[in-house]
């Protein structure tokens, strides 16, 4: 974290809605952030905790149908609220201050064009340039990005290329305007290790080259330990973690995370060390019917009377050195 | 059977796929998705394949299933050839080797109960109603569901939930082999330990043998008692799950193991990048399939390909220099 500079996206308070059978769900509900230039946050969480709802509400693609959001402010890079931006605005920001990379490259990309010509689409969308100047823009990016024989690979259509081509293909996309962040939303989920590592690799290159602020979206918490600076832990909507990523493993506070963090194997410790995986009991759970208080105390082990009195805020621990975290066991009693 | 005779036994086994192209469909090639494995698995044993996707891993447990004919070689379940098998004598052997699917929400008929998507095997195999209904109830504890899930359909549970009514379906006939194909991939972090506990205490109390298919390394290290890693239809390392990740003796596992992410920041990385990606397996190279990637690849390799050789009591790999380049 750079201590001068002013943070490159500063969220606060943002509360996103989404409609569901069950009535209005707070897939969001309340969190506070902010990314610097030169350093990758990572969200992590799983399924329906709120973190690619998130990414949305800061895009401003949450669909109308689908819900909105609800509270809050998104500063970004001097250009004031996003929220207060209308969608032509914001559609200018996208893909140029703001590159995204999602998941699933095929379905992000255009089947019928050629990869080079949909990177100089967006070139050309945002910046004045000739037709000419901007496909040597996305040779050049192509080549950024680590494609093998990149002249040739741009005049390739999405289907000819293999999935981790496709993801380094959306990387150069998000890349081409040099923006001031960048938003991945689970960008090597469905990549091999081998190309996952490539592409954590790149991700990791192109932050110190460019000093864009990433902000990354995973489940994998050895992804995590791979390209974090900062890490805000997700779950049920709210951040109940949030730290220097050496801070959060070695020292977890919230037994959300300490509980996530013991669940997964870790290398050398084979059958011999531990016969069983520790396991958080229960499911991960529903938005729509949430207990009262602590989101968390249903699947908590040390959960006592005042989890399920209220719900405890993200805070400084009242005792030692620690980073924020929300939960009751870091809260004095009320005298 | 004799106490040795493994549960599972696959000799020579290929799965080769023609391609056809153009109007008169003629054959222009030929994927060789499982290219000669060999392999045994014995009771009470996990054995984990591993590998890129594309590797032939799924292909594989598929074939050991007899959910796929081979083009060459044989799959031995309890000492029989499964493939030389009558219909209804592979009926019966089915019944002892079942899969475990990775997505429990594909695998699952909606429209059935979870009594009865449990009771089906039993059904097809004529047990009489009365000891059905007693066994559901049996299995559905064995996997943690309380009774009352019994009469729900698949949209009311959860994905680790549907991944339990999964493997109850799958121990209903007693099995003695499972082939569990990614079964925690598609299952949330904190529920996969779950799932992956309850596999293992299964796997105790029933003595099975464990087929495990995974991309995920460290899981794979947890469960596995002996791993075979997989690379363009070979077997190209074949160990204990302590010998191969203490010491992995091709230069390809080596990789793949340095590829996956460690959950510890502070963890000294020595990455192995690997140039560039799986070669196509229409167009496989020749000499040893690894050599394209490979930072060891002399002239040698370009040309032959390597035997799997037993370098270590009980540790195989496929590669011309592992004593070179592996030299303590």
């Amino acid at each position: 974290m750079t201590g001068e500079a002013a943070p490159v996206l500063d969220v606060a308070g943002l509360r996103t809605v989404f409609r569901s059978t069950a009535g209005p769900v707070r897939a969001v509900d309340g969190i506070s952030f902010a990314v610097w230039p030169g350093e990758t946050l990572c969200i992590v969480g799983e399924s329906g905790c709120g973190k690619s709802a998130t990414a949305l509400s800061i895009m401003g693609l949450v669909p109308r149908a689908a819900g909105r959001v609800e509270a809050g402010r998104i500063l970004f890079d001097g250009h004031g609220d996003l929220r207060a931006l209308d969608e032509d605005a914001m559609s200018d920001l996208r893909g140029s201050s703001i590159g995204m990379v999602f998941q699933e490259p095929m379905t992000s990309l255009n089947p019928v064009f050629r990869v080079g010509g949909q990177i100089a689409e967006t070139v050309r969308r945002h910046r004045r340039v000739s037709a000419g100047a901007a496909h040597e823009r996305a040779v050049e990016m192509l080549r950024l990005v680590g494609m093998p024989a990149p002249a040739r690979r741009a005049m390739d259509y999405p289907h000819q290329l293999s999935g981790g081509m496709r993801q380094r293909v959306m990387i150069a996309m998000a890349i081409a305007c040099d923006p001031k962040l960048v938003l991945a939303d689970e960008p090597t989920t469905a990549l091999d290790v081998t190309i996952q590592a490539q592409i954590l690799e790149l991700f990791d290159e192109l932050k110190s080259r460019l000093g864009s602020g990433i902000v990354f979206i995973t489940h994998d918490l050895g992804v995590v330990a791979e390209i974090a600076q900062r890490v805000c832990v997700m779950y049920a909507g709210v951040i109940v973690e949030q730290a220097p990523v050496a801070a959060l493993f070695a020292n977890p506070l919230h037994p959300y995370t300490q509980g996530l963090l013991a669940s997964i194997p870790r290398p050398g410790r084979a059958r011999a060390g531990a016969r069983r995986l520790h396991a958080i009991a229960g499911m991960v759970p529903n938005l729509a019917h949430l207990p009262q208080g602590c989101r968390f105390r249903d699947r908590c082990p040390e959960a006592f009377d005042r989890c399920a009195a209220a719900e405890p805020p993200l805070a400084m621990p009242a005792h030692g050195d620690g980073h924020p975290v929300r939960c009751w066991l870091h809260v004095d009693a009320p005298a | 059977m004799t106490a040795a005779t493994p549960v599972l036994a696959v000799e020579g086994l290929k799965v080769h796929y023609p391609v056809y192209h153009g109007m008169l469909a003629r054959q222009v090639g030929v994927i060789r998705a499982v290219d000669g494995v060999d392999l045994a698995l014995a009771r009470g044993e996990t054995l984990a394949l591993v590998g890129e996707s594309g590797c032939g891993k799924s292909t594989l447990g598929r074939a050991v299933l007899a959910l796929e004919r081979p083009t060459e070689g044989a799959v031995r379940f309890e000492g029989q050839d499964l493939l030389a098998m009558a219909p209804d004598v592979l009926r019966q052997a089915r019944r002892r080797m079942r899969m475990v699917f990775q997505d429990p929400y594909a695998s699952l008929n909606p429209r059935m109960r979870a009594r009865d998507i449990v009771a089906e095997a039993f059904v097809i195999h004529g047990v009489g109603r009365r000891e059905r209904e007693e066994r559901v109830r049996a299995l559905l504890e064995v996997v943690g569901l309380r009774p009352e899930h019994a009469d729900r359909y698949p949209h009311e549970f959860s994905g680790g939930q549907r991944q339990r009514i999964g493997i109850a379906r799958a121990l209903a006939l007693e099995p003695a082999l499972l082939v569990c194909d990614e079964p925690v991939s598609a299952l949330d972090v904190s529920i996969q330990a779950q799932v992956i506990n309850l596999l293992m205490d299964i796997q105790e109390r029933m003595d099975l043998a464990y087929l495990f298919i995974s991309h995920d390394l460290n899981l794979v290290e947890f469960i596995a008692d002996r791993v075979a890693v997989m690379y363009l239809g070979r077997i190209v390392e074949l160990a204990s799950s302590a010998a191969l990740y203490r010491r992995p003796l091709h230069p390809y596992t080596e990789a793949l193991l340095s590829a996956s992410p460690v959950p510890d920041p502070a963890a000294r990385r020595q990455r192995i990048v690997l140039q560039g990606e799986v070669p196509s397996p229409l167009a496989m190279p020749q000499g040893c399939a690894f050599h394209t990637r490979c930072r060891f690849a002399v002239e040698h390799c370009r040309q032959a390909p390597p035997p799997l050789e037993e370098h270590r009591p009980g540790h195989f790999a496929r590669c011309w220099r592992v004593d070179e380049i592996r030299d303590d």
